[in-house]
């Protein structure tokens, strides 16, 4: 039989339903890959292998379901009903959700069997999946080099076909970011067009759920499933994703304020290309401007860390997880936290207090906010002259695991895919070659609910063969 | 550019009740420092007549029915079924009066 783990989702599901194979024949690819190159990539928190295998066993062929026997890897912050979830973190290193995320029942009410929780940094605060407190993930391409993140171990998992598609979530760029470091397709939908509910938060103005996957078909199956508004999410909306668009007339922006100094170059010319090649299928290429761009990174580094600061307030000690016995509940709370959190959740609940602190508030969150509204219009005007952006997703390839030491310079791998995040915008991060033997991602940004018309311009890049 | 202002962490990290060790005082003061310093590129912003944005959706009070939504309700075992310090259905904590 052909290798199940090069197929399409809608394959591998057809497959399925016809009885062509069954669904615990298709769970064993995927564990046997597993088995053989998980010890190297350090991908995955958890392996369902028998919850999986109890769900395989349980789908028959005639069934109904868009993903009917296909395995989905989801990012260890997502709640899986009795299944461990410990969003990176020691903190809660032995909890067990008593609920399914929204995100969760709609893949199992189609078919799909959880294959397990992969790794990320913890509690979504990185940009290399270094951060984690169960290891660090090694990038498929070269094990010497970060897989990105914070969702680093889903698009790992997926670029080495130990998963034929993954969720993961996306603040600042932790999809569009590891996918790109990958060589695998990730989007980030519009903010509100995917449940949170149960998603552990990060930032809730920011966090969406999305889909990493081999290719942009994939991808599409995978939001259409978990898309939708949640009568348990306030902020999820009705997704009315607009109609595509020909590529012939589209109107193509490229942002001339990414193609800064921290640019690899050859980054650059690969994007140009694309750019290039769009214009060669019949779009129309522009260079545009989004003047605020350079105060994204400031601005997000106030507005996520006062929201962490509030979120990550849950974890005490009294419900869950790690708890430090104090006669004092005060020392109990305090001691607790201090023990549970790693460095980064430390750095930016003390940021993020500090920044909503009585005399501070006005001066740096409501200021961040303010400039928030600006990038905003930014984008607003660009889609006034264009119909989508293309731009590079990061500024490097996958760098080298403890290459970046400070957090400022890791805060830096995310300054492409922050902006349009804290817009609200949907974006997708499709692979455009390699450049000296590490994957490159392109960053496709439309106007909010335009998930459709981002398929079918990504489609067309990945059907293209780029030199590596 | 205005100074970027000393961040007491003795004081913030009692406001976030988050009990720091003598080593991570010292090396989040000084990288605190560092990524304040970046942020104060802010003020160069002209935000005079901007309104703020603290969410992108639009929405504005959403409300749902007030109706019980016994489908998510826990039982107080799974309530409980993460901490071992639990006595008679209730959660222990200290003695707080």
């Amino acid at each position: 039989m052909s290798d199940i783990t090069e197929f399409s989702l809608e394959k591998i599901a057809e497959g399925v339903r016809k009885g062509d194979f069954s669904a615990v024949e298709v769970l064993q690819a995927f564990l046997g890959n597993i088995a053989e190159k998980e010890n190297d990539l350090n991908a995955f928190i958890t392996v369902n292998s028998a919850g999986a295998l109890d769900q395989a066993k349980k789908v028959k062929k005639g069934q109904k379901g868009r993903l009917l026997g296909v395995p989905i890897a989801l990012k260890d912050n997502i709640s899986t009903r009795g299944l461990r979830t410990t969003a990176g973190s020691k903190i809660i290193e032995d909890y067990i959700p008593p609920y399914n995320a929204t995100v969760v029942a709609k893949l199992l009410a189609e078919g799909a069997v959880i294959l397990g929780k992969t790794n990320m940094d913890e509690f979504a605060m990185g940009s290399s999946t270094e951060n984690s407190a169960y290891g660090v993930t090694h990038n498929p391409h070269d094990l010497a080099r970060v897989p990105g993140g914070s969702s680093g171990g889903s698009a790992a998992a997926v670029a080495a076909r130990l998963t034929p598609a993954a969720l993961g979530t996306d603040t600042g760029g932790s999809i569009k970011q590891p996918a790109a470091f990958c060589g695998v397709v990730g989007l980030r939908p519009t903010y509100g067009a995917v449940s949170r509910y149960g998603v552990i938060a990060l930032t809730s103005s920011l966090d969406q759920v999305g889909s990493l996957a081999k290719t942009v078909a994939d991808a599409r199956i995978v939001f259409e499933v978990i898309s939708g508004k949640d009568p348990y999410d306030a902020t999820s909306v009705e997704t009315v994703s607009k109609a595509p668009k020909e590529l012939k007339g589209l109107r193509i922006g490229i942002p001339k304020e990414y193609f800064s100094e921290g640019l690899d170059p050859e980054i650059a010319a690969r994007v140009r290309k694309v750019g290039e090649f769009l214009e060669k299928q019949g779009s129309a290429v522009q260079e545009v401007s989004l003047p605020h761009t350079a105060y994204g990174l400031a601005v997000y580094y106030i507005i996520t860390p006062s929201e962490v600061s509030s979120n990550l307030a849950r974890f005490d000690g009294i419900r869950y997880g790690v708890r430090v016995e104090n006669s004092s509940i005060e020392e109990l709370v305090g001691r607790s936290r201090g023990k549970g959190f790693g460095s980064e959740p430390k750095r930016r609940i003390i940021l993020g207090t500090f920044a909503l602190s009585s005399g501070y508030a006005d001066q740096y969150y409501l200021r961040a906010a303010k400039v928030r509204t600006l990038i905003a219009q930014d984008f607003a005007k660009a889609f006034e002259k264009v119909d989508l952006l293309l731009t590079p997703t990061a500024p490097t390839t996958a760098f080298k695991i403890g290459e970046k030491k400070d957090p400022l310079s890791m805060y830096l791998s995310d300054i492409f895919t922050i902006p349009a995040n804290l817009a609200g915008l949907p974006g997708l991060s499709v692979p455009a070659g390699m450049v000296q033997n590490l994957p490159v991602g392109v960053q496709l940004l439309g106007p909010k609910f335009s998930e459709n018309m981002l398929f079918e311009v990504g489609e067309v890049i990945e059907k293209e063969k780029w030199s590596s | 550019m205005a100074k970027s202002p000393k961040l007491d962490i003795d004081y913030i990290a009692s406001l976030a009740r988050l009990t720091l060790t003598p080593q991570e005082k010292k090396s989040f003061s000084q990288q605190l420092a560092d990524v304040l310093s970046q942020i104060e590129e802010l003020k160069k912003v002209d935000v005079s007549g901007v309104e703020p944005t603290f969410q992108t959706t639009g929405a504005a009070d959403v409300l749902r029915s007030d109706e019980v939504q016994k489908e998510r309700i826990l039982t107080s075992q799974e309530a409980l079924a993460n901490t071992e310090e639990k006595a008679r259905g209730h959660f222990r904590v200290p003695k707080m009066l």
